[in-house]
């Protein structure tokens, strides 16, 4: 009964679009959008509420013309998880949407497809966390991907924002194949495209099974961008309105991790392999893309490579869990599964912060480019410290929200509790792997901070306006607070996960408690330190408030300028050097070279990410090779050989058993 | 180098330091002059002789802010009425305590500050800056603290930052070149602070005082708390006015 009320969120925001797109004001527009999202917010947790306070699952199935022929929703604790807060962070995000476009709206420029596109976000949300369909699935799968892309491409008057806008749709919809592909080797298997169905199969280990595990876990890592499967991610993220940048990057893209959840569930006790390899793929992932934030000029690319890391802790603990669950360890699988999902909870809390205040740095300065930037803190001192906050949540400093998941994820790593010892070792590794993550994380946070906060503007041609409107402070205010309450109250979230996690066949009570009873301590360290950390910042505010002040002590030198200063790149350059063969660098350089020079020199660094550069390396040389093969046939055969080819591909089908 | 290695190279070395800076009075060292009492007439030589017009005459004063230690005056006196002694103790608290008049046989006296004696009796960081100085000033203030003055002992030491510094010694006259970085380095340190003004270019100018390049404004707005005069001053003479400014005894 109850789901009924839920699936009414769904018509609500569908209405709520349709009448943001035809009202003529902007701010009708908004409100609309606002007013429709927070009903379906209320609707959603009334329906499925239940479900988060440990209630059972609720179920309603409608029949439906073929070849769906019926739609099953179902709300569980892990969809139940995933709405309770990505229906909320959308709202907020819509909230500062209105903040942020309002130069937009000030020149004429019509919102309400812009707030409509947000509303269908939200819809896909309902659909995607709750359908029991493929079909279904992939309808609100798709929805999230058109929408998203569309809101990327806002400013889309310019050349390269459509350039990265369709840069992420070729991208997603590789994605979307590989998942089409996946559901059509389950149908071919069971003849429906019910979840259900398609549980009952996967529960038994076959060869299909693991190909089907592997086309799915490549479809769901480019919609979270894996690596290598990234590179879509840090041109979109740069491109787009820093809320959308926001919302993909912190929530849309985490139905990514939804899916591979959800299948999952439905797969049962994976293999060992399966554990291992999402172990391997998610540190190979936050590894590469911590890397890359560390020499990233733009800010929002530097965030979106941050997602790319991430989203591979996350996958770190579902491997844990994996390992666990095959080994019959409870409390192990247990914790790699409650660290995964709150480090997807966490992220989504932390980067949207950062995002917003990147977005009221655009705002102010008009440009992200960290060597263009400085000295921002003075100008815009409550966005400086916001991002700040979501900067040392993201490097997993306490007492904030990220180290709580990872700490999770260092007590299963650490505990010892593989059955052989060369898996200990292995996942020692692995937590070595994530201690190294945190701390490149951390130098790029002071990087970023440092460049683009302190210190004096670097260009002159940069006019800084003020602070950020009301609109967009709240937003960044309300995710500030969460991501501290994450930190000092860290129970609080486990309670979120609880019921997700009893949704694992090995999972009790008493298990999941005792599994994460060191969070208790973490909380009360955590609050000691917040506590210290409080009265020491007060303490040193009592004492220097008469503080005189004076610039900064540069050895008496009169004809500094702002260019010798620290430039983003000189900071991260040790730890480049270390990595070039990973991060490649192409530096153009013009160096002066008399003994009194007639012209100053110049110097340019560029790190390109080496996954695009390989792609396109790669197509090149597979293209010169086949065209080199064909100028090789005699024109007068090619058709026969087309011919030919066509049939080997078609005998091949055969031959392997894909034909009907 | 095992211990009793260590202390029989000890002793076959003996120890360099100066015990006693307090009382030690060098060998060879032109310090405080002394005007006898005899009568000048019209005479003028010591005044005329003087390069620095550091010397006043009827009755005659020397001002040792001003004065290089050249003694031109001792040889063009005809009565033999000024007299160099060894003395190094020279420094003064206030400008006016850098006459010397006439007569007068006692050692020049630095007033303590209470305050500062508090704050800095027992470490005082000194910032260098020489603003247009030779060199001699800054090699005699290096010499403070080699092993043989060792102002280390009573907790006096150089910093490389003012940012660090309790104290400010100023060598060289000031010359316009160098006005900004003294401005920019006196900014720079903490209060409380004081500044020392190091030999007689930095006291009064010296040889420069009527130079087109220099700007002493910043010694009209800051005024030295401390006086070492001297051309250089020996370390001794610096050890010694910074101890009795400090109200250090040893």
């Amino acid at each position: 009964m109850s789901l009924s009320i839920f699936l009414l969120a769904v018509p609500l925001l569908a209405l709520g679009a349709v009448l943001a797109l035809v009202s003529r004001s902007n701010r009708a527009s908004a409100a609309i959008a606002l007013a429709t999202q927070a009903g379906a917010i209320a609707l959603v947790l009334a329906g499925a509420g239940r479900c988060l306070l440990g209630g059972g699952a609720q179920e309603l199935s409608w029949p439906w013309p073929p070849p769906i022929n019926t739609i099953a929703f179902r709300v569980d604790g892990l969809g139940a998880f995933f709405l309770a807060w990505s229906l909320p962070l959308t709202w907020l995000g819509t909230l500062y949407a209105l903040g942020y476009l309002r130069p937009y709206f000030a020149q004429g420029r019509h919102g309400g497809t812009h707030f409509a596109l947000l509303n269908l976000i939200a819809l896909s949300f309902v659909l995607i966390y709750s359908v029991q369909n493929a079909l279904v699935f992939l309808l609100g799968w798709e929805i999230a991907a058109v929408a998203a892309w569309l809101l990327v491409i806002w400013d889309y008057k310019s050349q390269k924002i459509r350039f990265a806008g369709f840069n992420y749709l070729v991208s997603t919809h590789v994605g979307l194949f590989v998942l089409v592909a996946a559901f059509m080797l389950l149908h071919s298997k069971t003849g429906s495209m019910d979840f259900a169905a398609f549980a009952t199969f996967l529960a038994r280990p076959s060869p299909t099974r693991g190909t089907v595990f592997l086309l799915l876990g490549v479809a769901f890592a480019l919609k979270s961008a894996f690596f290598p499967f990234h590179s879509w991610l840090p041109r979109a993220h740069a491109a787009a309105p820093a809320h959308v940048s926001a919302l993909m990057s912190g929530v849309i893209h985490k139905a990514g991790l939804f899916g591979f959840l959800r299948f999952t569930l439905l797969m049962g006790r994976p293999e060992e392999w399966m554990g291992w390899t999402v172990l391997a793929f998610g540190a190979v992932s936050a590894f590469s893309g911590v890397l890359y934030t560390s020499t990233q000029r733009d800010l929002k690319r530097l965030l979106g490579y941050s997602s790319t890391e991430n989203v591979g802790i996350a996958a770190m603990g579902f491997g844990l869990g994996y390992l666990g669950w095959c080994w019959g360890n409870a409390s192990l699988a247990l914790i790699g599964f409650a660290g995964g999902l709150l480090h997807v909870f966490h992220h989504a809390l932390f980067k949207c912060l950062s995002f917003y205040a990147s977005g009221a740095v655009y705002q102010a300065a008009h440009t992200v480019d960290l060597e263009r930037l400085g000295g921002l803190a003075r100008r815009l001192p409550r966005t400086a410290a916001l991002f700040l906050l979501g900067g040392l949540a993201g490097s997993a400093l306490p007492p904030l929200n990220g180290l709580v998941s990872e700490f999770i994820l260092y007590t299963g790593l650490l505990s010892g509790q593989a059955p052989a010892p060369e898996a200990n070792v292995v996942l020692v590794i692995a937590a070595a792997a994530l201690a190294f993550v945190g701390g490149v994380s951390a130098l790029s946070t002071v990087r970023a901070f440092g460049v683009a906060f302190l210190g004096t503007p670097r260009d002159a041609s940069v006019q800084v306006g003020g602070e950020a409107p009301a609109a967009m402070l709240v937003p960044m205010l309300c995710h500030a607070l969460l991501v501290l309450a994450g930190g000092l109250f860290p129970q609080l979230a486990i309670e979120l996960a609880r019921s997700s996690l009893g949704l694992f066949s090995f999972a009790s009570p008493e298990v999941l408690a005792a599994s994460l009873a060191p969070v208790g301590a973490l909380a009360t360290a955590s609050r000691l330190l917040a506590a210290a950390l409080l009265g020491l910042g007060l303490a040193c505010w009592w004492k220097g408030r008469a503080a005189r002040r004076s610039p900064t002590w540069g050895c008496g030198y009169t004809a500094a300028t702002p260019r010798m200063q620290y430039t983003g790149s000189s900071f991260s350059e040790h730890l480049a050097r270390i990595f070039e063969p990973y991060m490649p660098v192409s530096r153009r350089e013009r160096l002066p070279n008399e003994l009194f020079p007639q012209s100053s020199g110049q110097l340019g660094s560029h790190h390109a990410d080496a996954v695009e550069r390989r792609i396109f390396e790669v197509l090149a040389r597979g293209e010169d090779a086949i065209s080199e093969f064909a100028a090789r046939i005699p024109a007068h055969s090619r058709f026969a050989f087309a011919a030919g080819l066509f049939a080997v591909i078609v005998l091949g089908a055969v031959a392997s058993g894909g034909w009907p | 180098m095992s211990l009793f290695q260590s202390l029989r190279v000890r002793r076959s070395q003996g120890t360099q330091y100066i015990r006693d800076v307090r009382s030690t009075v060098p060998t060879g060292f032109r310090g405080l002059p002394v005007i006898g009492e005899a009568g000048c007439g019209e005479c003028r030589g010591c005044a005329d002789a003087c390069p620095t017009a550091a010397i006043t005459v009827a009755p005659v004063r020397i001002d040792l802010g001003r004065c290089i230690f050249c003694a031109q005056c001792e040889e063009a006196c005809p009565a033999d009425k000024i007299r160099f002694t060894s003395e190094p103790k020279l420094g003064a608290a206030r400008r006016e305590d850098l006459l010397i008049a006439e007569g007068a046989v006692e050692p020049l006296r630095v007033q303590a500050s209470a305050a500062f004696a508090k704050l800095f009796g027992r470490s005082l960081k000194l910032r260098q800056v020489s603003a247009g100085g030779c060199n001699a000033c800054e090699l005699e203030l290096n010499a403070a603290v080699n092993v043989n003055f060792d102002a280390q002992r009573f907790g006096i030491e150089w910093v490389a930052s003012p940012r660090h510094a309790d104290a400010l010694v100023l060598t060289g006259p000031l010359t316009q070149n160098m006005k900004e970085a003294v401005r920019l380095a006196w900014d720079a340190m903490p209060e409380p602070r004081f500044l020392v003004a190091v030999g007689a270019c930095a006291i009064s100018g010296g040889l420069y005082r009527e130079a087109e390049a220099i700007d002493r404004a910043f010694l009209e707005s800051v005024g030295p708390a401390l006086f070492v005069p001297g051309c250089p001053p020996h370390p001794l003479t610096f050890v010694n006015a910074l101890l009795d400014f400090l109200g250090i005894d040893t």
